[in-house]
C-alpha cells in the first residue's frame, strides 16, 4: 500500500464499516473511519427514550418514505445500527444465495462461500443461541402458539454477553452495560487499537476521484473539511452510502445507484391477555417462526415490544383509543411481522442534496400482509388473547440494497471485487450491496461480506 | 412560559393545543399540557433538519389558528390514511406520523415540567425497563 495521507477512509462505522476498518488496519493499512453521528462511551449513552431517539437515531428515530408510508429507524453514531439494533444474528439460507447469485452473475455468492467467512466473524463475536430459559414471557407465549398451530418456532442467536436476567429494552439506546456486541465495542474498538484513527460528528457531503487518490468532502462542527487517501471504503448502510454516490454523481455512469432498495416493512401486533406479560422485560426478542412454509411466503413472524413512546407511536390513534391501548401495555403480547418485500423502492437525492426514499408496499407485499395478520389473530387466539389490535404503520430496520452488486452496469453497481463499477479505488462494503430482500435479519451478512470485502481488497496489493 | 430554541411562542402553544387533542388526560394520565413535558421539546428538535423544521413551524402556524374542529380532522383522516394511496394520504400520513409521532414521544418519553408533581405517564403505566447492573 503507498503511503499517503491515508491508505484507506472507510465511510460508516457500523456493522460493515467496523468489520472492514478492523481487517484493513490489522494487516497494517493506516485507516480513517469517518461517522456522521457521534461517539459515546458506555456511561455517556444518553437513558432516556427521548434524547435515544434524538441523538442515536437518523432523524430522531422518524425518517419517512416520500409518502409517509414507511418509517426508517436508523443508527447515527458511533456503531451505527449495530448500537441500536437488537444484534440479531442470522445466516441466509441456499435460495436467498441463489436467488442474489442469478441476479447479480456474482460467482461467490454462495452458501458454500459464505460459510468460511460466517465462521470468521461469529468466532470472534459473542453469541449465544436464546433457548426457552431465556425467553420473557411474551416470548414463551409465542414460542408455545406456533408449536401449537404447527409452526416451527426458533430462539434467536444474539450477539451479547452476559445478558441473561436483563432487560434489553433499553439496548435500543445503545448498551451501557456492554454486553451487546455492536461494532463500537468490537471492530472499530479493534481497529483503533490496531492504528485506525475515527472522526466522529463527521458528514459526508460528497467524493471526488483524482489521478490516483480519492477525495472525501465533510462538514464536521459547522466547518469544511477535505480528506484524501488511496482507496475508499463507503460502508454508511443502504441510505448513507447510496446517497453519498448519488451526491457525488456517480449515477451519470452507473444508472442502477439508488435502485434496487429493499426494507422489510414490519408491522407490529399486539393483543390484550388479561393478565400481566410484561414483555418489555427481559430479552424483548425472543423467539421466531422458524417455518419453510412462511419462508415461502414471504414472512417472519417474531416476538418483539417497544418502549413506551414508539410503541405509543406504533399503536396509533388519539383520545380514548389511545389512552385503551397504553393503558394495556403491560398486559399486552406482542409480535412484529416482518414482510420480504419483492418489489423495489428507490433512493434518490433532489437538487439541495436531501435524500428521498420512494418506497410502497405492493400488491403482492399487502396479501402477504394480510396473511400475517390472519396467522398472527390465530396465534393470539391460541394464546387466550382477549382482544387483538394491528397496528397500521410500517417501520423498517433494515434498509437494504441501493449499489447492488451485479457483473455490469446494467444490473448492478458494485463488481464481484466490491469495487464500484469502472472505479477501481472506491469500495463498498455495507447492507447496501444486497440484490434483493433475503427475509432474514441482515446483519451478520453484513459483517461476513465485509469481512471477504477486506480480504480481496488487500488481496490486490499483495 | 415553555421556551425554544427553535419554535416561537404561537407555535409552542399550537404543539401543546395539539397534543391535549391528542391527549386530553383522564382521572389516570395527566393531559398533554398539564405534564409540561413540552418543556423538552427542543431534546427532540435539536436533531430535526432544518427544512424539516421549517415544515414543522408553518404548520404549527396554520394548526395555531385553525378550529379545534379542523385539527381533530386532520387527526382522524391521517390515522386512516395508512392504508390508502395518493398524494393526499400521503401528507396526512406525514402529518399523523410527524406531528403526532412528535406529541407522543414528548408525552410517554419519562419528562415532565417543573411545576409538575404528579407521576409520569411511564411511570403510571408501570414501565420498568431500565439499564440495571445487577440481574
Amino acid at each position: 500500500v503507498t503511503p499517503t495521507a491515508y491508505d484507506f477512509i472507510i465511510i460508516g462505522s457500523g456493522a460493515g464499516g467496523g468489520r472492514v476498518a478492523y481487517e484493513l488496519s490489522r494487516k497494517g493499512a493506516r485507516c480513517l473511519i469517518l461517522e456522521a453521528g457521534r461517539s459515546y462511551s458506555p456511561d455517556e449513552l444518553p437513558l432516556g427514550e427521548l434524547e435515544t431517539l434524538s441523538r442515536l437515531y437518523w432523524g430522531g428515530g422518524l425518517e419517512l418514505s416520500d409518502d409517509a408510508s414507511v418509517v426508517f429507524t436508523r443508527g447515527k453514531c458511533v456503531g451505527g445500527s449495530s448500537l441500536v439494533n437488537q444484534a440479531l444474528l442470522n445466516r441466509f439460507d441456499d435460495a436467498v444465495w441463489s436467488h442474489w447469485r442469478e441476479q447479480s452473475g456474482v460467482w461467490w455468492l454462495d452458501a458454500a462461500h459464505m460459510n468460511g467467512h460466517y465462521d470468521v466473524v461469529t468466532s470472534q463475536i459473542a453469541h449465544q443461541t436464546l433457548g426457552a430459559r431465556q425467553f420473557n414471557h411474551n416470548s414463551r407465549l409465542l414460542a408455545d402458539a406456533l408449536v401449537k398451530r404447527g409452526f416451527v418456532a426458533k430462539g434467536l442467536v444474539r450477539a451479547h454477553r452476559d445478558c441473561d436476567g436483563f432487560n434489553c429494552m433499553t439496548c435500543l439506546g445503545g448498551c451501557g452495560r456492554q454486553s451487546k456486541q455492536s461494532s463500537a465495542v468490537t471492530t472499530v474498538a479493534w481497529a483503533l487499537k490496531q492504528g485506525a484513527d475515527i472522526e466522529d460528528g463527521c458528514f459526508v457531503e460528497g467524493i471526488e476521484v483524482l489521478a490516483d487518490q480519492v477525495r472525501v468532502c465533510c462538514l464536521k462542527d459547522g466547518t469544511r473539511r477535505r480528506y484524501t487517501c488511496n482507496e475508499l471504503v463507503l460502508a454508511a448502510g443502504a441510505i448513507g452510502t447510496t446517497s453519498i454516490l448519488l451526491r457525488s454523481g456517480f449515477h451519470e455512469k452507473l444508472p442502477m445507484i439508488g435502485k434496487n432498495f429493499f426494507c422489510h416493512p414490519q408491522y407490529l401486533s399486539c393483543a390484550d391477555m388479561g393478565t400481566t406479560i410484561d414483555a418489555h422485560l427481559g430479552h424483548f426478542q425472543g423467539v421466531y417462526s422458524h417455518d419453510q412454509r412462511l419462508r415461502d411466503i414471504g414472512i417472519k413472524i417474531e416476538s418483539s415490544f417497544l418502549p413506551p413512546a414508539l410503541f405509543a407511536q406504533l399503536v396509533g390513534g388519539s383520545g380514548a383509543s389511545l389512552m385503551s391501548l397504553v393503558r394495556r401495555y403491560r398486559f399486552c403480547a406482542a409480535l412484529e411481522i416482518c414482510i420480504r418485500d419483492d418489489v423495489p423502492g428507490r433512493i434518490r437525492v433532489d437538487r439541495r442534496g436531501r435524500t428521498t426514499i420512494s418506497k410502497r408496499l405492493s400488491k403482492p407485499d399487502l396479501a402477504k400482509l394480510g396473511v400475517g395478520r390472519r396467522i398472527a389473530d390465530e396465534l393470539f387466539d391460541t394464546m387466550g388473547a382477549r382482544s387483538v389490535h394491528h397496528s397500521n404503520k410500517a417501520f423498517s430496520v433494515h434498509p437494504m440494497g441501493g449499489c447492488a452488486l451485479g457483473s455490469g452496469p446494467d444490473n448492478g453497481v458494485v463488481d464481484e471485487e466490491f469495487s464500484l463499477i469502472g472505479y477501481k479505488r472506491i469500495h463498498v462494503a455495507d447492507v447496501s450491496l444486497f440484490p434483493g430482500a433475503p427475509g432474514t435479519n441482515p446483519s451478520l451478512t453484513v459483517m461476513a461480506l465485509a469481512h471477504k470485502a477486506g480480504e480481496m481488497i488487500l488481496s490486490r496489493h499483495q | 412560559m415553555i421556551s425554544s430554541a427553535f419554535l416561537a411562542n404561537a407555535e409552542i402553544s399550537a404543539l401543546e393545543r395539539v397534543g391535549d387533542i391528542y391527549i386530553p388526560g383522564d382521572a389516570t394520565y395527566p393531559s398533554f399540557s398539564a405534564l409540561g413535558c413540552m418543556e423538552h421539546v427542543d431534546l427532540l428538535l435539536e436533531s430535526t433538519e432544518p427544512a424539516d423544521l421549517k415544515r414543522l413551524r408553518m404548520l404549527l402556524r396554520f394548526l395555531g389558528v385553525a378550529p379545534t374542529s379542523m385539527i381533530r380532522w386532520m387527526i382522524r383522516r391521517g390515522e386512516n390514511a395508512y392504508s390508502q394511496p395518493g398524494v393526499l394520504a400521503g401528507l396526512f400520513r406525514e402529518f399523523e406520523f410527524g406531528l403526532g409521532g412528535l406529541v407522543k414521544s414528548l408525552y410517554f418519553s419519562g419528562k415532565r415540567g417543573i411545576d409538575y408533581r404528579g407521576r409520569t405517564p411511564p411511570e403510571i403505566i408501570g414501565y420498568s425497563g431500565s439499564i440495571s447492573n445487577e440481574a
